[in-house]
């Protein structure tokens, strides 16, 4: 009796201590003797600890930690650590938990943490999650959270893309877009023109929306959606667009084999975004490589969307770890670690703000390329699957180019209408 | 009825709930969990169901009152529940029937083949003339005992249009997974099924007998051997033994393994996720992974919610229909 009651006092101790370990924290903070922090978290996959403290003492003002998710890849990652790097050797009280998600799990699990209250206190993310965020009430106007000064550095463009009616919804580090890649030992001479593209013999065209969408615009005269986000599409210009994409040359639809086909060598112009410069070139050979500007077409020319990414820096966060998550972004967009991210052997990024020159023959390719192409159209999230779907329907002999481009209208019209897009 | 019966009752309630203290507290731990992990959930979807929940409501806390007013859903009745059925979501692949009908077919076609081949194998492996039977069932379980993503992810790659070991091993140069295309191999009956549609049915296969194979030989290695030698003598062929000796006695172990594999099969999202990830043109697209997308790619939680109530009915339903038909539950007599 007496063994069976202690038993049934071991297991009401034991669920107490569950239910404890179970709302608990994930992380603990340990000060160590010099002065510098390391934070262990269940979720880091990187930690960097303080640099030294001697010769920043009197910058040494900052302290809390910032936990900063992003999906950058491995060429990407070395200079972001050469970034926080930077950042630490002015703050060293501050200390770092970076994690890495993959790009199409990041919003969701982002979105899903911030909503819960946990979550990075900073990200590095796609532009247009910034409505999302901003609907479900996660993120801080990015307006009070740098200085005039920096904010006046950004390029005005990147920062109308990040404008919600007086709100910035986080603010843009970097320019990325969609350019056509060449392969200089297969192809010599950059095409002009769309039929020099299929003369070329041995290019891979991807034709998935987000890829293709530009060419609405530029070769065709239309658009994706009007100024309210209800489809704009459905025309003759959107037919037009249709008709293009179905003549490209070995066409993929959202894979990386026509990257990996240029990688192998096997092709000798693709479509790609310029994340993979740094990839491209490894694979290839910087000096075989190059950005051209986009060949022109029948009635216009065909392009690629620019998009810029952007740092974030959620409503969770308080304190200290507010205050060296705003000192770190202001950091990020000083032309100091823009510098470091520009640099073509790994980053490869294009900075957002002035001051910051671009002298590598292929960052300097994109930037021309992007000046063919259109900024990505700010609609919601009701668009990428149904057009990837009407464009599949279409490709596919399921639709003609009317039926596939009236068939999503209508769906993506009338999710629109009852606020279903975020 | 006397004031004493009555006190009695109550002395004998209250020694009865004092003396089960202990068993309570035992199995306290495992309730407490179940209730917040498991029962909290499930009653907050069901809830969910019932509301427009969206994004915008993520932020709205049933136990913090100072998030109610600002993000609290509103209520929609069964509106979630008509759009399903109705199939008016904002996916211009969704439609219910058409999943519904690839579900059932889908589960239907690899349980044919799970169980025959699973019980073919085992059988062929419970031959004394086999060498080697321990290595070949340790090869043969290798499928079932890998995680099923890792192998779905290893079939996705094999079924590459460039790069694919199965076009490559045939010489053919078939867009198996290609997300532009619903044509399929065959015409006819079989028109409405794409290539995409072969290639999660062929990893499914590989996928699931080895479980059929584990049960049914366990079942067969309990029959007496004595029990052929008998039907032999009586003059029975292997047919007639397979009939009235094998299959009766393997019955009580592989019913409920062929209802338990057809709810596996039929939530089976790993394969079809990560292989043809539903398409081309939500082709290959099963309840689960509908609803899956439903949260992770559009958002609509509600909707989720209510998917999830639906496929759970659907599920009940064909697990009755089974149980009734296979007697599955009932016992066995062998005499």
């Amino acid at each position: 009796m007496m063994f069976a009651k202690r038993g049934a006092l071991i297991a009401v101790v034991a669920v107490f201590a569950l239910v404890v370990a179970a709302c608990g924290g994930t992380s603990t903070t340990t000060t160590e003797a010099g002065g510098g922090t390391t934070t262990t978290a269940a979720m880091s996959s990187t930690t960097t600890e303080a640099m030294g403290s001697t010769t920043t003492e009197a910058m040494a003002d900052l302290t809390g930690t910032i936990q900063l998710w992003h999906a950058w890849k491995d060429a990407e990652i070395e200079s972001l650590n050469e970034v926080i790097a930077g950042f630490q050797a002015l703050h060293p009280n501050v200390t770092f938990d970076v994690l890495y998600v993959p790009f199409d799990d990041l919003q969701n699990k982002v979105t899903t943490e911030w909503s819960t209250g946990t979550g990075p206190s900073v990200l590095i993310g796609a532009t247009d999650w910034a409505s999302s965020f901003l609907d479900a009430d996660l993120i801080y106007d990015m307006k009070g959270m740098v200085s005039q000064d920096v904010l006046d550095t950004i390029n005005p463009a990147a920062l109308s893309a990040v404008d919600y009616n007086g709100v910035y919804a986080g603010l843009p580090e970097t320019l990325k877009g969609v350019v056509m890649f060449r392969n200089k030992t297969l192809v010599p001479d950059a095409p002009a023109t769309f039929d020099d593209v299929l003369a070329a013999g041995n290019a891979s065209l991807e034709r998935g929306f987000f890829f293709s969408m530009a060419n609405l615009v530029t070769a065709c005269g239309g658009q994706v959606a009007d100024a309210d986000g209800m489809p704009a599409f459905n025309t003759d210009a959107g037919v037009c667009w249709l008709e293009l994409l179905n003549q490209y040359p070995s066409p993929t639809y959202n894979t990386d084999d026509d990257v990996d086909t240029f990688k192998a060598g096997q092709s000798g112009i693709v479509i790609d975004g310029t994340w993979n410069i740094g990839a491209l070139s490894e694979a290839i050979g910087a000096d075989n490589l190059a950005i051209d500007a986009w060949p022109t077409t029948e009635n216009g020319a065909m392009s690629g969307v620019v998009q810029t990414e952007s740092i974030y820096i959620s409503n969770n966060t308080t304190d200290a770890d507010l205050d060296a998550s705003k000192a770190f972004v202001e950091y990020f967009l000083s032309p100091e670690a823009q510098k470091i991210l520009s640099d073509s052997t790994k980053a490869a990024h294009i900075p957002a703000v002035s001051g910051v020159e671009v002298t590598d023959p292929l960052l300097a390719g994109a930037v021309s390329a992007f000046s063919g192409g259109i900024a990505q159209p700010r609609f919601g999230g009701c668009y990428w699957g149904n057009m990837d779907t009407a464009l599949n329907s279409y490709f596919g002999g399921e639709a003609t180019a009317q039926e596939a481009l009236q068939n999503a209208a209508d769906i993506i019209g009338n999710a629109v209408t009852a606020n279903e897009c975020s | 009825m006397t004031v004493a019966r009555v006190g009695r009752r109550q002395v004998s309630i209250w020694r009865k709930a004092r003396k089960s203290l202990g068993p309570w507290a035992y199995i306290a731990p495992a309730g407490i969990i179940m209730a917040v992990i498991s029962f909290f959930p499930q009653a907050f979807q069901i809830w969910m169901a019932f509301t427009n929940f969206t994004v915008k409501n993520l932020r709205f806390n049933v136990f913090n009152p100072d998030t109610w007013a600002k993000y609290a859903p509103s209520a929609v009745g069964f509106d979630n529940f008509v759009r399903i059925i109705k199939s008016d979501l904002p996916i211009s692949t969704y439609d219910f029937g058409r999943i519904l009908g690839w579900n059932l077919s889908w589960t239907f076609i690899n349980l044919i083949f799970h169980v025959s081949l699973g019980i073919a194998i085992a059988m062929a492996l419970n031959s004394r003339r086999v060498f080697f039977r321990r290595f070949y069932r340790a090869m043969f379980v290798i499928p079932w005992a890998l995680p099923a993503y890792v192998s779905a992810l290893t079939w996705a790659n094999m079924f590459n249009k460039d790069f694919g070991a199965v076009n490559q091993l045939f010489h053919t140069n078939i867009d198996w997974l290609g997300q532009g295309s619903v044509a399929g191999p065959f015409g006819g009956i079989l028109s409405w099924l794409p290539w995409a549609a072969y290639a999660v049915i062929i990893a499914n296969i590989w996928l699931g007998w080895p479980f059929m194979m584990v049960v049914a030989t366990g079942a067969l290695q309990s029959i007496p051997h004595e029990l052929y030698e008998a039907s032999r003598i009586d003059g029975a062929s292997g047919w007639q033994q397979f009939r009235f000796v094998t299959m009766p006695l393997i019955r009580p172990a592989m019913v409920p393994a062929i209802m338990l594999g057809s709810i596996w099969t039929f939530n089976q999202f790993n394969v079809i996720y990560f292989i043809s990830r539903g398409g081309p043109l939500g082709r290959t697209e099963i309840l689960i992974t509908q609803a899956f997308k439903l949260v992770y790619e559009n958002q609509l939680y509600g909707v989720a919610g209510a998917f999830s109530i639906v496929t759970f009915f659907i599920l009940l339903i064909i697990t009755l229909i089974q149980n009734r038909v296979t007697r599955a539950t009932e016992s066995y007599d062998l005499a």
